[in-house]
């Protein structure tokens, strides 16, 4: 995974082209996937909450620094700190339902600026910042795209990112301007004359667009509303957690610009009055083992983190350092986010049982940003539980059939109140227990749709339910999440799902866990499989051997081609998720595993100056713009010859 | 302390985070990206380091090591 893209904007959509019209009796078999309902506050809106949070003074936000150190924010001071930062937003001439874009690094800067600006009614729109300078280029494209998506009217950022940004203004249309955190943080409030009196804020306003990561090309922004974010963070934090605000405290290092940093540590524990403690993305990646041991210092109850980070953690954990840990004060460890792998779970519970971890505080979950965040956790009473179901039932006759041996698939537990999980079929109807289909979704979590996008909100939201993309079934009352329903590997009319294939090449020595991509391709007569793995291995030839002898020996295909690339071969998203599409396209490009070489520092220096070299143009035209109206036609040509 | 260390306290850090890696012969010109180390794996090595040193690289002069030599050079900057 990369890290650029641990800063990642959401999960892959999932947007999807069935149309499902046909629908019986749509609550059918749903009684049991669902939860039993808690008292929730009395909050409507994130406004709301922020007005609540100001009567609470004696506890709040900790930011750690890298040096993990850090002061505490009360809930009052964040609530205070909110209004000022709306004050100067709307000094700035950011109305009510203005979008303004965040490349804010800073954890602290991120929340309470996106606190401020959903304070004025002002949408955020959360964006990752560049980090890997080699890929520059890219960076740069992609947030034009998602700028310009949003129709973004500003731009906040640091003064450190700001140089390289500069260049967007002349890009995006609705560009104005772009805002340093530097200034809002220490704006002198008293020459402030701008008021948040006539502010009014509707539970179905949109509260903030959460990009999701899962195309560069065509980026989608989902609207997430308030009642949505009620909706979701009433479930997570009562629901789903049972939170008890006077002992429980959360400790995140995920980044704060992805659904599960924001949404499930900013925004629901101040909705719910829990504390937590922020650690920044960076030092995770850094140093591991740090996100267990400020669990460990600050006692913490409630963590989440996806499967990769299981399996750092897992690695970096010497006897030493289990012997310094108590993690007994842990009562709930999420994982969630990307595919979950019953080994890599395994051997982090057994690692860490040794300092006092709970089997029981493992909980698998499921969600994505189209949801708000959250659709299903797993009970808080019981350990992992996995199902093995038999390959050749599931693959050839799509159903789920308790094996001995097979597929093991980590079980994601139930749905919230007020919300319904189901499985379709591919004319839309419903199915049984068991039965393998596409995972559909209602409930007031769900978001209204992509902010313009008419075309992909009518296909995510086909038949009145949000369509995920994903294939499952449900057993014994828990929800099964087998792999993305575009990734399926069809093979002589059969289904293989890629994931499978690819934890079983993940198995052999030299192959790095996690780096495995199956797809198929069009073959000579049909369609065949391609496996691409990276290796820090040489010896090439023996590797390949035993890939294709593997998927042979547990699935009976003869892979067209292995393609074996070095670490950071394989094309990631933002948030590091592995890209099976843009895999096929490269490898059917035939430009596979080439990204990373035409990335010399060369080539990186140049791609820099360039930036900044247009970045420094762009401010000096945009300011000719902003200080003499006259002057409009000298940007026009001067654009058009640099459009050139 | 001199290049020759800074790049034996790094393969030390490498072998640190994951003991398979094999680096072969290094000077200030071997470019970070030719280890055979990815992102992840990079800051890893680059968090070992900070601890053997005792010292913080700023996050906007990590996105700027290329080779070897950048790296001595900021670690001579720092101490």
């Amino acid at each position: 995974m990369a890290v650029d893209g641990l800063i990642g904007g959401g999960h892959i959509s999932g947007a999807l082209t069935t149309e499902s019209s046909f629908i019986s009796d749509p609550c059918a078999g749903n009684a049991d996937l669902t939860m039993d309902t808690k008292e929730y506050g009395m909050t409507q809106t994130l406004v709301d909450g922020l007005a609540a949070a100001a009567a609470i003074d004696h506890k709040g936000y900790t930011f750690l620094d890298d040096r993990l150190e850090g002061e505490e924010w009360s809930f009052a001071r964040i609530s205070a700190e909110a209004d000022r930062r709306a004050r100067y937003f709307r000094s700035l001439g950011l109305e009510k339902g203005d979008r303004l874009a965040m490349i804010v690094p800073d954890g602290e800067d991120f929340v309470l600026s996106f606190f401020g600006a959903v304070r004025a009614g002002i949408v955020p729109v959360p964006m990752y910042p560049p980090l890997a300078l080699g890929k520059l280029d890219s960076y740069i494209d992609t947030a034009a795209r998602i700028l310009g998506t949003a129709s973004a009217k500003m731009l906040l950022t640091t003064k450190q990112v700001s140089p390289i940004l500069w260049s967007l203004l002349s890009r995006v249309e609705t560009l104005e301007e772009i805002v340093l955190t530097e200034k809002v943080r220490d704006h002198d409030d008293s020459t402030i004359t701008a008021t948040l009196d006539d502010i009014v804020i509707e539970p179905s306003d949109a509260c903030f667009l959460q990009f999701t990561s899962g195309s560069t090309s065509d980026p989608k922004g989902v609207i997430v509303s308030h009642e949505n974010l009620v909706a979701n963070a009433n479930a997570i934090m009562y629901d789903g957690l049972d939170c008890d605000p006077e002992t429980d405290r959360g400790v995140s290092w995920l980044p704060l610009y992805h659904d599960m940093g924001l949404i499930g540590f900013v925004i629901s524990p101040l909705i719910a009055h829990v504390p937590v403690v922020f650690i920044p993305t960076l030092s995770f990646v850094k140093r591991p083992p740090v996100w267990l041991d400020v669990v460990n210092e600050y006692r913490g109850t409630i963590t989440f983190a996806p499967n990769f980070a299981f399996g750092l953690a897992t690695k970096r954990a010497t006897p030493q350092k289990l012997a310094q840990l108590d993690l007994s004060c842990i009562r709930v460890l999420g994982c969630g986010a990307e595919p979950i792998n019953p080994t890599t779970m395994r051997a982090f519970v057994d690692k860490f049982a040794t300092a006092g971890f709970s089997p029981n505080a493992l909980m698998p979950c499921y969600g994505m940003a189209e949801a708000t965040l959250a659709m299903s956790f797993d009970r808080l009473d019981r350990p992992m539980n996995t199902l093995t179901i038999d390959r050749d039932a599931y693959e050839g006759d799509k159903v789920a059939k308790e094996a001995a041996e097979g597929l093991e698939l980590v079980g994601c537990g139930a749905t919230f109140p007020n919300h319904d999980v189901a499985i379709m079929g591919a004319k839309g109807e419903l199915l049984e227990d068991g039965q393998v289909g596409e995972i559909v979704f209602r409930g007031p979590s769900v978001t209204r749709g992509y902010f313009e996008n008419a075309d992909a909100t009518k296909d995510l939201l086909a038949g009145g339910w949000l369509h995920t993309g994903d294939l499952g079934f449900k057993k014994n009352g828990t929800l099964y999440i087998s792999g993305r329903q575009k990734d399926l590997v069809i093979l002589n009319g059969r289904n293989y799902y890629p994931q499978s294939i690819e934890w079983e090449v993940e198995q052999i020595d030299g192959i790095r866990k996690g780096n495995v991509v199956a797809f198929s391709t069009p073959g000579d007569s049909s369609e065949e499989l391609v496996v691409v793995a990276e290796t820090k291995v040489a010896e090439k030839d023996l590797l390949e051997a035993a890939v294709k002898r593997r998927v042979h020996d547990a699935f009976g295909i003869r892979p067209r081609e292995i393609v074996l690339v070095g670490p950071g071969g394989l094309p990631k998203t933002s948030s590091g998720k592995l890209q099976r599409r843009k895999t096929k396209q490269l490898f059917e490009e035939g430009t596979l595993g080439t990204e990373n070489r035409l990335m010399g520092s060369t080539a990186t220096r140049v791609a820099l100056a360039r930036h900044l070299t247009r970045s420094a143009f762009a401010r000096f035209t945009h300011n000719i713009k902003k200080t003499a109206r006259p002057a409009k036609k000298l940007v026009d040509v001067v654009r058009r010859a640099e459009s050139r | 302390m001199n290049d020759q260390q800074i790049i034996a306290l790094f393969q030390e850090a490498v072998a640190e985070v994951d003991g398979n890696v094999k680096l072969g012969e290094m000077t200030a010109a071997t470019e970070l990206s030719s280890l055979g180390l990815d992102s992840v794996m990079t800051m890893e090595v680059i968090g070992v380091m900070e601890e053997k040193l005792n010292v913080r690289f700023p996050d906007e002069d990590l996105a700027t090591l290329k080779n070897m030599g950048d790296l001595t050079k900021l670690i001579h900057r720092l101490s």
